[in-house]
């Protein structure tokens, strides 16, 4: 592996986990098989959040939706009332902000400035898209999360 | 003591809360945009806002809050706001802390401005 390569993966891995144990106050491991797969008895839910400056990509989240449930109830403790839907996205959109802030914070010298688009949501099938460059396993808890990021610009950065 | 927490995210309030809950900090008023804040920082010890928020962001906020009162403000920013954070201190925050923090460097926050 290019220390290019371990740059990118250490500073995903140090956000990821970071954001994770600070925002769900939960102790988090990484897991080291590159493929897992989000079992859900509902559907997956996704957070995909663009990087704009000064690399272009994406940073996305695939969780099961029972996590994600389980974070707005038990964690951060929204009533039942509360709107479920409403609630994980949310979760999810902060936690993809702060991991792609994070992300970005420790790739670059500090007086760089960068930017992040707006979150985008879902649910169904497990969001995949081209240019996968790095994808972070967590365990927390029971519950598995994929975090991916993706994006010509890092293809890019890594070949030079 | 009374804290005000101010996020349009209900998430990021909850976190704020949480942490500041785990201090022993349980009386906590929480406003979703600058203009809340200003008409519930009445009798508040001290607060911790975020900066990009509708309705009244938190630049607008801490001006408008600093013509009557100089209890500690915190700003919540993420990571990469240094502009941002430089503009606050300008403006009358005296500290800030950076997303994703823990619960000790908020409940650290409160000692260190509490004290002065």
């Amino acid at each position: 592996m290019s220390d290019k390569f371990e740059k990118l993966k250490n500073a995903l891995t140090v956000a990821v986990t970071q954001t994770m144990e600070n925002m769900t106050f939960e102790e988090v491991s990484t897991v080291t098989n590159d493929k897992i797969t989000i079992v859900s008895s509902g559907h997956v839910v996704w957070a995909l959040l663009p990087l704009k400056i000064p690399y272009d990509g994406n940073i996305l989240i695939n969780a099961s939706f029972e996590y994600s449930e389980s974070l707005v109830h038990d964690v951060y403790g929204f009533g039942e009332d509360e709107a479920v839907e409403a609630s994980i996205k949310d979760v999810l959109s902060e936690i993809a902000n702060t991991i792609a802030g994070r992300f970005l914070g420790e790739l670059l010298p500090a007086e760089e400035e960068f930017a992040l688009g707006l979150p985008d949501y879902g649910k169904g099938k497990p969001l995949d898209l081209d240019n996968e460059i790095i994808t972070i396993n967590l365990k927390i808890g029971e519950h598995f999360l994929k975090v991916s990021l993706y994006g010509s610009d890092f293809a890019t950065f890594l070949e030079n | 003591m009374k804290v005000l927490v101010v996020d349009d995210s209900a998430v990021m309030r909850k976190i704020l809360v949480k942490a500041l809950n785990e201090g022993g900090h349980t009386e906590i008023v929480e406003a979703g945009n600058g203009q809340e804040a200003l008409e519930r920082s009445g009798d508040v010890d001290i607060i911790f806002t975020d900066w990009n928020m509708p309705v009244m962001d938190g630049l607008t906020f801490v001006k408008e809050f600093r013509k009557s009162s100089k209890i500690p403000i915190v700003m919540v920013t993420t990571e990469g706001g240094q502009k941002e954070v430089l503009e606050a201190m300008k403006s009358g925050v005296n500290d800030y802390v950076v997303k994703p923090f823990k619960p000790t460097v908020v409940l650290g926050k409160i000692e260190s401005l509490i004290k002065k």
